[in-house]
């Protein structure tokens, strides 16, 4: 169905009713007429009749009997023949006549009891009026073959006798409305009506075909092409919404798009980076499977081999904190977490890689263990990256020292110390301000701390946890995580007593 | 101590490392068995989290409904939620994969290992015996003179066998604040303390970059 169908549909059912209604309302008002002027009649016979002929033969009231009016002029009646006239009735200022209106008239005493037996029993309807106060009284009632009666009641005021109520019955004067030619005109004018409609909205039409079209333009340009905005009304504003919707997919697209990319190439370098260490792996083992051979077991090479295997599954760990942190916020939790518990967890974790170099690991917690609140794996993985630089970069028989304590003022202050090597002062600043990101911070298997150190600051960052990259008192590094402390609702497992362990 | 793995191979390694730990383990492979296998009769459970039929965390809702013995949960998700749900569900402490033999060893230990805090009553390492509510050290059963700072210094370290105590702790809480107390005053204090317990002298032990710990032979 077009615009215009519709236009014409909502037309013809709105003005159908509207027409209709009119019709029976004016009918209405046309009947209520010729009832008041069927009264008037009415009051005018019976005060021509008058009490004394009333009461004498009150079974034979003057209005019997059917006639043919007379038609007469406009200002009023001629006292004709009883129950032969013609009711005066003005519609407007055109006087229009009742072609024929016979009627008849009954008496009744003040009891509704008829004095002529052959009479109606009084009409409730008309008695209940006349016991509220009126003096007069009328309805319209259907009457046979298709005519309408008209039912008049009035009290004379001649209370003792048998004529104290007069009851009139006739022919409504006013006939139903002419129906076939109102509905030609109402059909007609709502014929020119629609004609008029359907030509009033060719231009609206015209322009929504045209929107219509230029929003087909611009989904085929992927919605780069804007559409055109025409005229400051509701088409135009169909088109700016379009625009600012078209600006809206483009900007969600762009970002998926860009995530795809992001997460091939995430996706490659990962396998890359996974690669490389699993290749010294392999070759690792390939000389052990030789010194097998030969009866002879080459214990470097297993401790090589274990050390890949260890940065291998230190790796895996990194590339899922990094995914985990580059998806932000739902998947980064919080709970509370036991530092205490953590740091037991982390020094377990390096001895077995550390110990067959002679690096000792030490830990120490403070009791009553400290809490904080955090995604608990991307703590620890932070702390151990840096751990596990510390027992990486050490020489052998060197010592790392995880501490955990209060800071002061409700802190935590975890410090990871170590005697290797450490960092030139350059190198130093450089360590603290890298900034961790997918593309550049991976894929440095050579260099090592890249992507183990950013991850340790994101996290930190996310956390609000500070960090500080230093020099050790012992001449090598030392990375120092703070933040805030406390046990929101320590969990039960605070009161078994955490591990202490040197 | 019972092993609910799926994974054969897994479950093989992890029974050899425990054996030789010289614990004796019994091996199911899904939560039904466990749950049929009486949990209560273990000294601990060790859970993979990833079991085929029941879900792990369903298992340990079960072994926790009816006992509370100790259990050690493996995880290869490194999902935290996963982690906090088991801990919540009454965990003790969870491993993730990949381990090392030595790692779950040491975290085997750890579970295991009873509440040693001994506010009052007596620690012993060695031959070297303190007496904590009698402010007394013992050596092979004779009593060694001690000032009051070093039997402090003895008794912090004493109150928590095992663990290294940081320096900074023991000038703070040990240390008389009102004459000079820093961190060399400590060693000399310590230095003087290991003297007087002469063939003792072992068990305060040095812990680098931490501070000091009393040893413990039997503890781990």
């Amino acid at each position: 169905m077009t615009l215009r169908h519709r236009l014409l549909l909502s037309l013809v059912l709105t003005m159908v009713p509207l027409a209709v209604g009119a019709i029976w309302l004016r009918y209405r008002v046309d009947r209520r007429a010729g009832e008041q002027a069927f009264g008037d009649l009415v009051v005018e016979r019976v005060e021509a009749w008058g009490r004394e002929a009333c009461e004498a033969d009150p079974g034979r009231p003057p209005g019997r009997g059917r006639g043919r009016f007379r038609r007469i002029g406009p200002d009023g009646f001629p006292p004709g023949v009883l129950g032969d006239e013609r009711i005066p009735f003005r519609e407007g200022r055109r006087p229009r006549w009742s072609p024929r209106f016979p009627f008849r008239m009954f008496s009744y005493d003040a009891g509704y009891r008829p004095a002529d037996p052959s009479a109606p029993p009084f009409p409730p309807a008309l008695r209940r009026a006349l016991e509220g106060g009126e003096t007069l009284a009328s309805t319209d009632t259907a009457g046979v073959g298709g005519e309408r009666h008209v039912l008049v009641a009035l009290r004379t005021g001649w209370d003792s006798g048998p004529c104290a109520l007069v009851l009139a019955r006739g022919i409504q004067p006013i006939p139903g409305p002419p129906l076939p030619g109102l509905l030609a005109s109402v059909g007609a004018l709502a014929g020119a009506f629609l004609v008029a409609v359907w030509i009033a909205a060719g231009p609206v039409v015209r322009r929504i075909r045209e929107l219509t079209a230029a929003v087909s333009r611009s989904s085929a340009t992927r919605y780069e092409r804007p559409v055109p905005v025409t005229g400051d009304d509701e088409i135009g504003e169909l088109a700016r919404a379009f625009n600012g919707a078209a600006t809206q997919i483009r900007e969600h697209v762009g970002r998926v798009e860009a995530r795809e990319r992001t997460l091939r190439s995430f996706v490659a370098d990962t396998t890359h980076d996974v690669m490389l260490p699993l290749t010294v792996l392999q070759g690792h083992l390939a000389a052990l499977r030789r010194a097998a051979q030969d009866g002879r077991c080459d214990a470097e090479a297993v401790q090589a081999a274990s050390e890949e295997a260890h940065y291998l599954a230190s790796l895996v760990h990194n590339l899922g904190a990094a995914a985990k942190l580059e998806a932000g916020e739902p998947y980064v939790e919080s709970h509370p977490v036991n530092l205490n518990e953590l740091v037991e967890r982390v020094a377990d974790r390096h001895r077995p890689v550390a110990g067959p170099r002679a690096i000792e690991v030490n830990s120490a917690v403070p009791d009553p263990p400290l809490w904080t609140s955090g995604d608990v794996t991307l703590i620890e993985q932070a702390v151990s990256n840096v751990v596990h630089n510390a027992v990486r970069y050490n020489r052998p028989g060197g010592h790392v020292a995880i501490v955990l304590e209060p800071g002061g003022a409700g802190r935590f202050r975890l410090r990871v110390l170590d005697d290797g090597p450490g960092v030139p002062e350059s190198e130093l600043g450089r360590l603290s301000e890298r900034r961790y990101r997918t593309d550049e911070a991976r894929s440095r298997h050579a260099g090592g701390q890249g992507l183990g150190l950013s991850i340790t600051r994101e996290v930190a960052e996310r956390h609000g946890f500070a960090m500080r990259i230093g020099r050790s008192e012992a001449g090598g590094l030392e990375v120092e995580l703070s933040g805030a402390s406390g046990a929101p609702g320590a969990p039960a497992s605070t009161a078994r007593e955490p591990e202490h362990r040197a | 101590m019972l092993l609910i793995e799926d994974d054969e191979k897994l479950a093989r390694q992890v029974l050899a490392c425990l054996e030789e730990g010289g614990f004796s383990t019994t091996w199911v492979s899904n939560g039904r068995d466990a749950l049929a296998e009486n949990p209560r009769s273990f000294s601990l459970l060790i859970l993979d989290l990833m079991l085929p039929g029941a879900h792990g965390l369903d298992v340990l809702k079960e072994v926790r409904r009816e006992s509370e013995v100790p259990v050690l949960v493996l995880s290869a998700r490194n999902d935290t939620s996963d982690k906090v749900r088991a801990l919540e569900l009454g965990a003790d402490d969870y491993l993730t994969k990949p381990f090392w033999p030595e790692e779950l060893l040491a975290r085997v230990h750890a579970r295991l290992r009873r509440p040693v805090l001994q506010r009052s009553g007596l620690v012993e390492a060695g031959e070297l015996a303190i007496d904590l509510a009698g402010r007394r050290a013992l050596v092979r059963g004779q009593d060694v003179d001690l000032t009051r700072v070093e039997f402090d210094l003895l008794g912090a370290l004493a109150r928590r066998p095992g663990a290294a105590i940081t320096r900074a702790w023991l000038v703070e809480n040990v240390l008389d604040p009102e004459r000079d107390g820093n961190e060399r005053t400590l060693d000399v204090h310590v230095s003087r303390l290991r003297k007087k317990l002469g063939p003792c002298s072992e068990y305060v032990e040095t812990v680098w970059g931490v501070g000091y710990r009393l040893h413990v032979p039997e503890a781990a």
